[in-house]
């Protein structure tokens, strides 16, 4: 893509409200989920620290004061049962839930990239069989099968890169089928054919001549990968196969909120809050990318090139 | 008549060859999986006598292809297993044998399939309503409120995770409201009023999930049917708004709502591991959560199996479906 159509798109992404909201809200995401050590170092508190003293051991574990102990020290309160300070836990989670679907989507498009682009520049053979596959991928249901791969690795591998690969090699299936379906329109175009009659080789075509055309339809399919990777950790961890504890996440901070909802409504409330204003925000996001890159859909924003208003101004 | 036949014909062939494909990758991820795979078959408490069994059960000491083989065999014909005791037969399509719990895994589902079905049968008739219904008021009133509206409740309702929407809904119905006891599942056969109440809630946490997808496409088919000549010809002949609506423009959106509601429902049977969890619904979901948290690895390889089976079977229906129900289809 060219400095001036970056530009462009970049225009157009701004001129969506909801895009706008969107990426504010992810940007926040990611910065507070990047200093982390920073904030919980302010608040003064840790993930693992208990504080039995917070909690009411009486009324079963609930913790003191109102809204789940809410208080100076403990900005969003504390976990139930155990007292330890829900603000680090949630912020450390957005580490986890960030970090396993932005890599798990870098996954999903390298794999799907390379296995759509050999199956569109392969031989008939060689597309037929990836096609299939692709085929099979998209079909089967990835939730089951993850679960089925997680539960013959052994619990010494590191769980947050054992979820990002078998989320993205799950999930890889959409952008092959997309990057195969481009490249065969591409392929006959005169352009890909001149840069054949100059001697260049399938590989160098590949790379020079339809890896550029490729980057806005890969861009906005990633876009709509990212939610769906973080409801995939968050779906994992809720059934206690994803990221273990101590290590902690918003899905199995909600699978232990299952058996507290009636007497401390924040614990469900606060990690929920955070999954579905990341998913949302990343999906409005996904959505004014979409838009951006799509020419069909930018003409209705009524937003012109820099050049067209200059020369209007003129 | 002949192209419908070789057309279900391919259709079949292809479902076959997937699932072939399924369980050759399975076998070869638990097979390639490090550490002794008879020790994993077994799970980690299982004794030396017991190791002894599984090794001899598992033929370990011929090549992988062979046991793969076996395994395929098994599914067709049966498979005999030696116990301490004596040999157990596990008879066609034999799926696997726990060494935990001594179950077979055709046995496991057969135990499970009602509750996982009472749960993907009531789940799919709300979504239905739930989704034809808002994207037929949609497609019918256009205006900028109601697509708004629509756009809003695509967006929520397919970002957000099932275990969410059921967590909000079990605060919000059992605790806050106290309209619902805390749900437990009781068998259709026991108490069909019961089993009903029991499900309310997961039946709207999923069809929350699902309708948004019926909602869009029931608006967009309705939308493209209405602009189309045939529909203008009717109006110009006078026919009803209603009439057109309901018998002619509904009917072209049909074909991919029946499609898709097959697909669906075949993935709920593969799926709904999130929602049976949740709700501690005793379905083929909550099974293998719970064998893969005691390391009960055949049962794993076989309810994954039996679900990758289902999702084919049910993608393979839903393209026969859809060819069936709309004649525009050119059948390859």
């Amino acid at each position: 893509m060219s400095t001036e159509g970056r530009g462009q798109v970049w225009r157009r992404l701004r001129a969506q409200r909801a895009a706008v909201a969107g990426g504010a809200v992810i940007a926040t995401l990611v910065l507070v989920a990047v200093a982390a050590p920073l904030f919980t170092a302010i608040e003064g508190q840790n993930t693992t620290a208990y504080h039995p003293e917070l909690v009411d051991s009486a009324a079963g574990g609930v913790p003191l004061g109102s809204f789940g102990g809410i208080s100076a020290d403990h900005w969003l309160g504390v976990e139930p049962g155990t007292g330890r300070d829900l603000f680090a836990r949630l912020i450390y989670g957005a580490r986890i839930s960030l970090g396993v679907a932005i890599g798990a989507t870098v996954v999903q498009v390298l794999l799907g990239v390379v296995i759509g682009l050999a199956a569109g520049l392969g031989n008939r053979f060689l597309d037929e069989l990836l096609s299939r596959t692709t085929d099979v991928m998209l079909a089967l249901p990835s939730l089951v099968f993850a679960i089925a791969l997680l539960a013959v690795v052994p619990a010494g591998f590191p769980r947050p890169v054992l979820l990002v690969l078998v989320i993205g090699l799950l999930g890889w299936g959409g952008t092959s089928r997309i990057v195969r379906a481009q490249v065969l329109t591409l392929k006959s175009l005169d352009y890909v054919a001149a840069a054949r009659l100059g001697g260049s080789g399938t590989w160098r075509i590949a790379r020079r001549e339809l890896l550029p055309s490729l980057a806005a339809p890969v861009i906005t399919y990633a876009a709509v990968l990212l939610p769906l990777n973080i409801n995939s950790e968050a779906g994992l961890s809720f059934l206690g196969i994803g990221v273990q504890p101590p290590t902690p996440s918003w899905g199995q901070m909600l699978s232990s909120a299952t058996t507290w909802y009636e007497a401390d409504p924040a614990y469900v409330l606060l990690p929920a809050g955070f999954l579905l204003v990341t998913v949302v925000g990343f999906t409005l996001l996904g959505e004014g990318v979409r838009t951006a890159l799509d020419p069909r859909a930018a003409s209705r924003l009524r937003v012109g090139t820099g050049r067209k208003r200059e020369e209007a101004s003129v | 008549m002949t192209g419908l036949l070789t057309f279900l014909l391919r259709r079949a062939g292809s479902a076959v060859l997937v699932l072939l494909a399924l369980s050759a990758v399975l076998y070869a991820v638990f097979y390639i999986a490090p550490g002794d795979p008879a020790q994993l078959a077994c799970g980690p408490k299982c004794g030396a006598e017991q190791l002894a069994q599984v090794r001899q059960n598992l033929a370990l000491g011929d090549p992988v292809w062979l046991q793969y083989w076996h395994f395929l065999q098994g599914i067709v014909t049966g498979h005999d297993y030696s116990t301490g005791t004596g040999t157990e037969h596990c008879g066609a399509p034999c799926l696997g044998l726990s060494y935990q719990s001594g179950e077979q895994v055709t046995g496991i589902l057969g135990e499970k399939l009602p509750a996982t079905a009472s749960l993907a049968i009531g789940a799919m008739v709300l979504w239905l309503i739930m989704g034809v219904g808002s994207g037929l008021v949609s497609a019918v009133r256009r205006g900028r409120f109601t697509e708004r509206a629509l756009t809003g409740f695509t967006l929520v309702g397919t970002a957000t995770p099932v275990f969410i929407t059921g967590i909000l809904l079990l605060m919000l119905f059992c605790s806050v409201l106290q309209w619902l006891p805390y749900p437990s599942y009781v068998p259709f056969t026991e108490d069909p009023e019961q089993w009903a109440w029991n499900l309310v809630l997961p039946w709207f946490a999923l069809a929350f999930l699902e309708s948004a997808k019926y909602a869009r496409i029931t608006r967009s088919s309705l939308l493209e049917t209405l602009a189309e000549d045939h529909v203008r010809t009717f109006r110009a002949y006078g026919v009803g708004e209603r009439a057109i609506v309901w018998r002619h423009a509904l009917r072209g959106a049909l074909p991919p709502v029946i499609a898709l509601s097959a697909m669906d429902f075949g993935t709920m049977f593969g799926g709904a591991v999130l929602t049976e969890t949740l709700f501690g619904i005793p379905g083929i979901g909550q099974k293998l959560v719970t064998s893969v948290r005691t390391e009960d690895l055949p049962v794993v390889l076989g309810v994954t199996l039996a679900m990758g089976c289902f999702v084919v079977l049910a993608n393979a229906v839903a393209d026969v479906l859809y060819a069936l129900a709309d004649r525009r289809v050119v059948l390859t």
